[in-house]
């Protein structure tokens, strides 16, 4: 196994330099935390989905396993050829190895004889280059050629060595096999017998390929000796003979510098009881590696598509998920606004999942709320009509003492009691106004007004009409026009300008403004010198809920907290907007209708 | 000859003190609980007025179905609703139905008196022919005080006593504008901002119906109403 690579060393690597490196390795961190742990449901899921990384991974892991069992049967398989051919070169009287080498001194030996085998068998041999290093140790023996040919040992060399180090018989190269089959257009035969797919080969996806298949290679097939060159080949092949020689068998594994590995296994030759010679078997693990790029091709392709496809399914499945979630959040949102009341309705759904259940809960949950916020806006009407009927009641009582004879005291007492039951039929009154305008603004038609003129003449009149209180009208714009119910505005104004009235300091004057942001809104403030509104934004909205009172003025009229309401409903019927705040000098507060131009809400 | 007149109302107290208050008045007054009491003894005698509250023991609606019932025995006979509702819907529906008047039940006795003595009045000035002195002129109107009859140019607009007042009040003195306080008093009213509102708004509608031209009455906002000549 080699030494796995941890992705800091992988970092280190790529980048260079350890300082650059663990920037890197910090901002990777910050990555994954931010996409595993962030915000986004697709970010985890996209995080989780690299967890099939490991795929290929196994998969390398397998064809590496694959890759170390053929070798090994290579290796037996070898060994066993060694064998065969040194058995098959063993005991055979008509093969004089080391014996007629003994017997016959080399002087003796037919020189001619054996220049023309050495010439015939260097045209006929398939490694020339081979034959022609060895030089004057190269003997063949005709009969020992002859076997050799016939072992049927092709994807290798044969070497057999006698007693004295000529080499007896050669046949076979290495040369031929190694590098011709790495090339992308010899893949296709090397790959025999293996999952082959056809548009696996075809140049462009070969292109990707390559780079891939080349740099895990030496992974998949992993050399341990050393690389030798080639001409060095014939040292350790001696050498194994040796050994041979003196009866070991032994196998060997060398690299050559293209990075391809040789298998040689020394096998003896016996004659009689003495070891004449030793058979030397050299194969490439070409066809291996072959196997192995193969393998490690499916394993990536196969890889990519089953990522791609995993990824493409829990993407498209975060995305739904994602997607419902947030539909779910933005419904809930726009169903309940910042002051709790009900906007508007989460639709309802068929999932029947988690998801499902809690929009399934969400729904519910805002219809109940829905329900109650109109339980406490009817409660004022309701309470109106109930109690409209107990002062019938006490009034046409009272009606009735007073046409029958009574005491001057008794006047006193009765005229209080008018007056008491006076100020509750007000109240009463005001209490349902709320619900009546719901249905008044409902069936009103919007017309073209000029607020301008419109606010101008409102202010003139309650001049008239409240003679103790100063108004200042300032105006921006001489002239804007809205769509809106007149008499909606007007009303609206009333109850700005009553509540101001109420709240103000005696003497001080309630300034009305008009202003125009941009053509797109109009705001009208109403402002008075007074009690100041307590500050937080959440208990300023509740200014304009139903019944809520949040200062306390000397005012002696009765305070339901109804006028704001109302003048909200006016101010939401017309897209608008209203708002309480306290004036930046904190001398008093000011409370700002800003109505659309256009009638309608603008996308702002 | 002694008025006699009916209260249709379920609320025992509020029956007992109406028909006393309308008793000490000179009127004759009989008092149903319910619906079916009622029309039992208008079928054999009919009131010459009637008062309805529109909310009858169980049946929310049952004094429009009075109202109805009445209508189909008598075209002439005055009906004024007396309710605690006092929604816009209410009064359209109920006006609609035929009704002379509609008035909530935070009314005060002299009030509803005094609608009940105009119904009767009218009842009986139409049988009288007009008096020059009791009738304004004001461009295409002719304004009978007497009899509460508004004709616009000849053609008669169909107001209730309150609504009549309202216009009187508007075109006794032509420009000047009338705050809402002022044509609730001058209607005899007890009511909020809004139902003078509507009320006008029903007013308006009225005399469109009649002339669709019609813009007289002009609304003056923050301060009230007037009559454009």
């Amino acid at each position: 196994m080699p030494p796995l690579i941890t992705l800091k060393q992988f970092m280190a690597w790529v980048i260079g330099g350890a300082h650059e490196t663990d920037r890197a390795w910090h901002w990777v961190g910050q990555l994954i935390k931010k996409v595993a742990f962030g915000q986004s449901v697709r970010g985890k899921f996209v995080a989780a989905s690299l967890v099939l990384l490991l795929i290929p991974l196994v998969g390398f892991m397998f064809v590496r396993e694959m890759i170390s069992y053929l070798r090994s049967g290579q290796q037996q398989i070898a060994v066993a050829a060694a064998r065969l051919v040194a058995a098959s070169l063993s005991d055979r009287p008509e093969i004089n190895l080391g014996v007629i080498a003994v017997a016959i001194p080399a002087n003796q030996i037919d020189a001619v004889a054996l220049e023309r085998e050495r010439i015939v068998a260097f045209f006929s041999a398939s490694d020339p280059a081979l034959l022609a290093s060895l030089g004057d140790i190269y003997q063949p023996d005709k009969q020992v050629e002859k076997i050799l040919n016939q072992s049927g040992v092709r994807d290798g060399r044969i070497w057999v060595i006698d007693g004295r180090g000529l080499v007896r018989g050669l046949v076979g190269s290495l040369s031929t096999t190694p590098n011709k089959s790495i090339e992308p257009s010899m893949a296709k035969n090397a790959g025999d017998g293996m999952i082959e797919s056809r548009w696996l080969s075809a140049p462009p996806i070969q292109v990707l390929l390559n780079p891939i298949t080349r740099a895990l290679m030496p992974m998949l097939l992993p050399l341990a000796k050393d690389i030798i060159t080639d001409a060095n080949t014939r040292p350790l092949v001696m050498a194994q003979a040796q050994r041979a020689a003196i009866g070991a068998s032994t196998v060997e594994w060398r690299v050559l510098p293209d990075r391809v590995a040789v298998l040689s296994v020394a096998a003896p030759v016996w004659q009689q009881d003495n070891i004449v010679a030793a058979v030397v078997i050299e194969e490439t693990d070409a066809p291996y590696r072959n196997l192995a790029k193969g393998a490690a091709e499916s394993v990536v392709v196969m890889t990519l598509l089953l990522f791609l496809v995993v990824f493409v399914f829990l993407f498209g499945f975060a995305f739904r998920l994602a997607a419902r979630l947030s539909r779910l959040q933005r419904e809930a949102n726009r169903a309940i606004d910042t002051q709790g009341r009900v906007r508007g309705e989460i639709q309802a759904t068929t999932d029947r999942d988690e998801i499902g259940a809690l929009n399934e809960t969400l729904r519910t949950m805002v219809a109940r709320q829905a329900g109650y916020n109109s339980y406490l806006e009817q409660l004022a009407a309701r309470l109106s009509h109930e109690l409209r009927t107990p002062v019938a009641v006490v009034r046409s009582s009272l009606d009735n003492l007073r046409a029958s004879a009574m005491s001057p005291q008794d006047a006193i007492f009765l005229a209080r009691a008018d007056e008491g039951v006076a100020r509750l039929a007000t109240l009463i009154s005001r209490m349902s106004e709320a619900t009546q305008l719901e249905r008044i603004l409902q069936g009103a038609s919007r017309e073209r007004i000029d607020l301008a003129a419109l606010v101008a003449g409102c202010v003139a009149g309650y001049q008239q009409t409240f003679v103790t209180s100063r108004f200042i009208f300032t105006s921006e714009v001489d002239r804007v026009e809205v769509d809106a119910v007149a008499d909606a505005v007007a009303q609206m104004l009333d109850k700005l300008v009553q509540n101001a009235i109420d709240f103000a300091n005696a003497g001080s004057p309630i300034v009305v403004r008009l202003s125009q942001v941009a053509d797109i809104w109009v705001n009208i403030a109403v402002e008075n010198s007074g009690p100041l509104l307590p500050d937080g934004g959440a208990e300023l909205t509740l200014l304009f809920d139903s019944m809520v009172s949040k200062r306390v003025g000397d005012s002696d009229q009765s305070h339901l907290g109804l006028g704001l309401y109302i003048a909200r409903l006016i101010a939401e019927f017309h897209h608008g907007t209203i708002s309480a705040e306290n004036l930046p000098d904190r001398s008093g507060v000011r409370f700002m209708v800003t109505l659309p131009i256009g009638g309608h809400a603008p996308m702002a | 000859m002694q008025k006699y007149i009916a209260i249709v109302e379920d609320d025992a107290t509020i029956r007992a003190n109406y028909s006393d208050a309308l008793k000490r008045q000179g009127y004759d007054v009989v008092s149903f609980a319910s619906r079916q009491d009622a029309m039992q003894i208008f079928k054999t005698k009919l009131p010459d007025l009637a008062v309805i509250d529109i909310w009858l023991g169980d049946e929310i609606d049952g004094g429009f179905t009075l109202c109805r019932e009445l209508r189909g025995l008598s075209a002439a006979l005055p009906i004024i609703f007396l309710s605690a509702r006092d929604s816009d819907f209410d009064i359209v529906a109920g006006l609609r139905l035929g009704a002379d008047d509609y008035v909530t039940k935070d009314v005060s006795m002299p009030h509803l008196n005094a609608r009940i003595a105009a119904l009767f009045r009218r009842l009986d000035a139409q049988k009288l022919p007009s008096r020059a002195e009791d009738v304004l002129h004001r461009a295409d109107m002719v304004l009978d005080i007497n009899r509460l009859l508004v004709n616009w140019k000849n053609r008669q607009v169909a107001l209730t006593v309150t609504e009549f007042w309202m216009v009187h009040a508007l075109v006794k003195f032509v420009g000047h504008v009338k705050s809402r306080d002022q044509l609730m008093r001058e209607a005899e009213l007890t009511v909020d901002d809004n139902t003078i509102t509507s009320h006008m708004k029903r007013i308006r509608k009225k005399f469109e119906t009649v002339d669709a031209a019609f813009d007289h009455i002009e609304t003056v906002y923050g301060m009230g109403y007037r009559w454009r000549a």
